[in-house]
């Protein structure tokens, strides 16, 4: 008995010192370092390319400067939000528009540099734009600022860089703020590219070549690293002197890290920790309501039956939304149901004035000739199942009450990009958030056209039409206008029906504070600092 | 003399036997990942405006345009001569990333392992030698919790009640402390390495943080182990030598130790064998749940983002270390006993 006795001691000695917490040094260090826990995996640092994801885009924010950003302004709730009205000067010092709207300069700040200690000049930024313009997926939402091709980009001289546009685009400066528009050391960059490569875009996606506020440090797809750039000088000084992204798969244990004090920030927590973090109350569970996100049901509007507007209509009148708003997504973020009267002009998501009508469900189903119903597939992505798994059950009770049958599709997140590839669906859940969040910038990329973000298949002649005719300059008011007819047609028509305006949920470390909402919806970590 | 080369014949033909195993395991991969639904194309054109036309664009980049036997082929000439191909997603050599991520893995399975072993066999033996007892009854249910329980439920079990309850464990993330600084990769076993370089802070830091996920991985073989070293263990004292040094009057070491255990190990051999390649495959599991940055948690990331290099380099990684344990197994057996050398 004794020598057993003495084993479990001895193994118990050995534990203890094996779990004595670490140093002194550690917990300085630990002060001056905001660590973030986040689901994904950051698989490169190139925001334009393939294997660029959500991550890449924001360590990209940390390590690059965008010539332009948003200023950001305080919220009711203490917390701060990005305003898409206010452009700020971030590598450019100032930038003007010429009078014909068709030729924008912009002039750089003498003071910024590389991390190499070069200096930031127009070539730099000709070339990272050009570069941009190369990728297709870039140049997809570059075309929105009417930028297309590399000729309309101009260097004056070191530190003065023009863009020539065809005809004056309410767009032009604001493409500069998104992910793709990062400005790249370009002769750092040419110093690695190869004759197969001539854009570095293999080197790019393990180093970074930027002069933002922070740099690397070390780079794994589980743990990026970055420290503070003291020589930074386009924005206010950050706070933390070293930044962490670390990749927790785990839900439960994200939060749990952040309640032990092992992380400071959280994101991407489902409901169910969100409410137990909230209810525990040893850090604080946070949530901010995006303005430029929707969660919707999209149905692909050229097959049938939702070819047909009635039965997109009867499908929008048969769910039960106080029921999804309270039920499904606790109350958080802000309905997009229930809305009263005319549209309001410039402003998009915007409620529908659908409301819970089961009669008039049938009613319509029945005038389009579908009165004994039929069978549909609703899909959805895997990776947003915390909110779409108990969606898809209302959905399915709710449309078998007016004799639509659902079945249910969960597909992981490369089957779900597929079949909306291949237009090969008839109903799906998804949230999106729009990094250009006008109006027009919604109907171009969610509501016309044949790309991916096109989620209900919409090609409408009038909406094109249009979209075709606001003119770029178009003053307030008419913008307003012609906005408000558009808003008007996509909330009748319902190729995709909005459900609510999400709000990004995380948990943040009691004593830090700055937390700052941005139009990608991640996190920044120049915003955070201790109380 | 007759004797070693006998034996260099039977390593050499169990190694050549692995080779067309290794072949049909690279076949049967390349088939199922293309099989399997899901585009990598679309997948990858991540503009938030993605068209079609772009999608083809990325497809043909990525060969995938390509027909089917004409990448197989292209496959089998790249990996001959070790190339694994390039991960999509990282822009990395798999045979690099596989490198660099394979000693966390193995440093995980090995400890797991000495704490299953170091637990498993005394219980296992006890539980023999007082067969139908409270303790064979309560070795038992240990051994049944530990299979029923699947490893990511045993694993959050673990980190709520060490980390989250009680606070004894490190955070449940990584194989080390951020702010340690790390030893010079010499082995790529932090612990190994940790000790080389005189750095103690690094082997606490590491040795804490292996401590849950090795346990996690622990606990789910203990019970074969277990299982398998009791039976043996009761044919072996039930035998006529058994009785015979019992009978002599020898001290209880020598009987149930030096000649029992020693007899009934071999079987428990074939065991560990076995146990060893299914702890790599539960490894998948249990790294995701500790965020350890291991060869399982890139195979199945890999797996989910369709991207096709990593998940074939990762299944013939394992597909070999299985040839490596069993050939292993093969000779110890071989080597104890000379019937099996003879075919």
């Amino acid at each position: 008995m004794k020598t057993r006795r003495d084993v479990c001691k001895s193994l118990i000695a050995t534990s203890a010192f094996a779990l004595t917490p670490g140093s002194v040094a550690i917990a300085q260090g630990r002060e001056a370092t905001a660590r973030i826990a986040w689901p994904f995996d950051t698989a490169s640092l190139d925001a334009i390319g393939v294997g660029a994801q959500r991550s890449t885009w924001s360590v990209s924010l940390h390590l690059y400067d965008r010539l332009v950003t948003y200023a950001a302004i305080d919220r009711p709730d203490g917390m701060r939000q990005y305003d898409p009205a206010q452009v700020r000067p971030e590598l450019a010092e100032r930038w003007e528009v010429s009078a014909n709207g068709r030729t924008v300069t912009f002039h750089l700040r003498p003071d910024a540099k590389f991390h190499d200690g070069s200096p930031v000049t127009a070539e730099d930024v000709r070339w990272s734009i050009e570069r941009a313009l190369s990728v297709k997926s870039a140049a997809g939402v570059m075309a929105v600022g009417a930028l297309k091709s590399g000729d309309q980009l101009k260097v004056v001289d070191d530190r003065t860089f023009q863009v020539s546009l065809p005809a004056p685009n309410r767009f032009a400066v604001l493409v500069f703020t998104i992910p793709f528009a990062a400005i790249i050391n370009s002769r750092l960059a040419k110093q690695n590219a190869t004759a197969q490569d001539p854009w570095a875009n293999e080197w790019l996606k393990r180093n970074a070549a930027g002069g933002g506020a922070y740099k690397l440090e070390s780079f794994r797809n589980d743990q990026v690293l970055l420290t503070r750039n003291d020589a930074w000088a386009c924005g206010p000084k950050p706070s933390m002197q070293q930044v962490i992204f670390q990749t927790v798969p785990e839900a439960a244990t994200r939060g749990a890290l952040v309640e032990r004090g092992a992380a400071d920030l959280a994101i991407e927590i489902p409901p169910n920790d969100f409410s137990a973090i909230e209810a525990r109350g040893q850090a604080r569970a946070l949530s901010i309501p995006m303005p430029n996100q929707m969660d919707f049901m999209a149905m692909n509007s050229q097959v049938a039956p939702f070819n047909d507007e009635r039965v997109r209509q009867a499908i929008a009148c048969a769910l039960p939304y106080a029921q999804i708003f309270q039920g499904v997504f606790r109350g958080r973020g802000t309905p997009l149901f229930g809305g009263k009267g005319e549209p309001k002009p410039a402003l998009f998501p915007q409620p529908t004035d659908f409301t819970t009508d089961p009669d008039r469900a049938s009613a319509l189903l029945k005038e389009a000739g579908h009165s004994g119903g039929f069978d549909v597939n609703l899909m959805y992505s895997i990776g947003k199942a915390a909110y779409f798994d108990p969606l898809s059950l209302v959905v399915r009770d709710a449309l078998g009450k007016i004799g639509i049958r659902v079945t249910i599709d969960r597909l992981p997140g490369a089957q779900f990009d597929e079949r909306v590839a291949a237009r090969n669906f008839q109903i799906l859940l998804d949230n999106r958030v729009a990094w250009l969040s006008l109006p027009d910038y919604w109907f171009t990329a969610f509501y016309s056209g044949a790309s991916t973000s096109n989620l209900g298949n919409f090609d409408d002649a009038k909406l094109n039409q249009m979209l075709m005719d606001l003119p770029g300059d178009a003053s307030p008011e008419v913008y307003g206008e012609k906005t408000r007819e558009m808003t008007s047609l996509v909330l009748t028509k319902v190729p995709m029906i909005p459900l609510r305006q999400g709000a990004v949920e995380f948990v943040m470390a009691k004593g830090l504070t700055g937390y700052t909402y941005w139009f990608h919806g991640l996190p920044d970590a120049r915003d955070l600092r201790r109380a | 003399m007759a004797r070693n080369s006998e034996m260099l014949r039977f390593i050499l033909r169990r190694v050549m036997g692995a080779l067309p195993l290794l072949v049909g395991v690279g076949v049967f991969t390349f088939i199922l990942v293309r099989v399997l639904p899901g585009d990598p194309a679309a997948y990858y054109a991540t503009g938030p405006m993605a068209t079609q036309e772009e999608i083809a664009q990325v497809r043909s980049s990525l060969g995938l345009d390509r027909p089917l036997p004409e990448q197989l082929v292209r496959y089998f000439k790249d990996v001959s001569v070790g190339d694994l191909g390039r991960s999509l997603v990282t822009g990395q050599l798999v045979s690099s990333d596989l490198r660099e991520r394979l000693p966390a893995s193995l440093e995980l399975t090995m400890v797991a392992m000495l704490i299953a072993l170091a637990v498993s066999i005394p219980l296992g033996v006890v539980a023999a030698i007082r067969a139908g007892s409270w303790v064979d009854h309560l070795a038992r249910l240990i051994g049944t919790l530990g299979v029923a329980m699947p490893a990511f439920v045993a694993g959050i079990v673990l980190i709520f009640i060490f980390y989250f309850k009680l606070g004894l464990t490190p955070e449940p993330i990584d194989r080390i402390d951020p702010f340690t600084l790390k030893p010079p990769v010499v082995t790529g076993l932090l612990l190994i390495d940790s000790l080389l370089a005189g750095n103690v802070e690094a082997f606490r830091s590491a040795l804490a943080h292996l401590l849950l996920p090795a346990l996690t991985m622990a606990v789910i073989v203990v019970a074969p182990l277990m299982r398998m070293t009791r039976a043996s263990m009761i044919a072996v004292l039930a035998s006529d030598f058994i009785r015979t040094a019992r009978a002599a009057g020898m001290g209880w070491w020598k009987v149930y130790v030096s000649y029992g255990l020693r007899n009934a190990l071999v079987p428990v051999l074939t065991t560990i064998g076995l146990v060893v390649s299914y702890q790599l495959g539960a490894n998948v599991v249990v790294e995701k749940v500790f965020a350890w940055p291991g060869v399982g948690s890139y195979a199945l990331n890999s797996l989910l983002a369709t991207d096709y290099a990593p998940v074939q380099g990762y299944v013939l990684l394992m597909a070999g270390i299985y040839v490596v344990i069993n050939t292993a197994v093969d000779i110890l057996h071989a080597l104890t006993d000379p019937r099996v050398r003879i075919q």
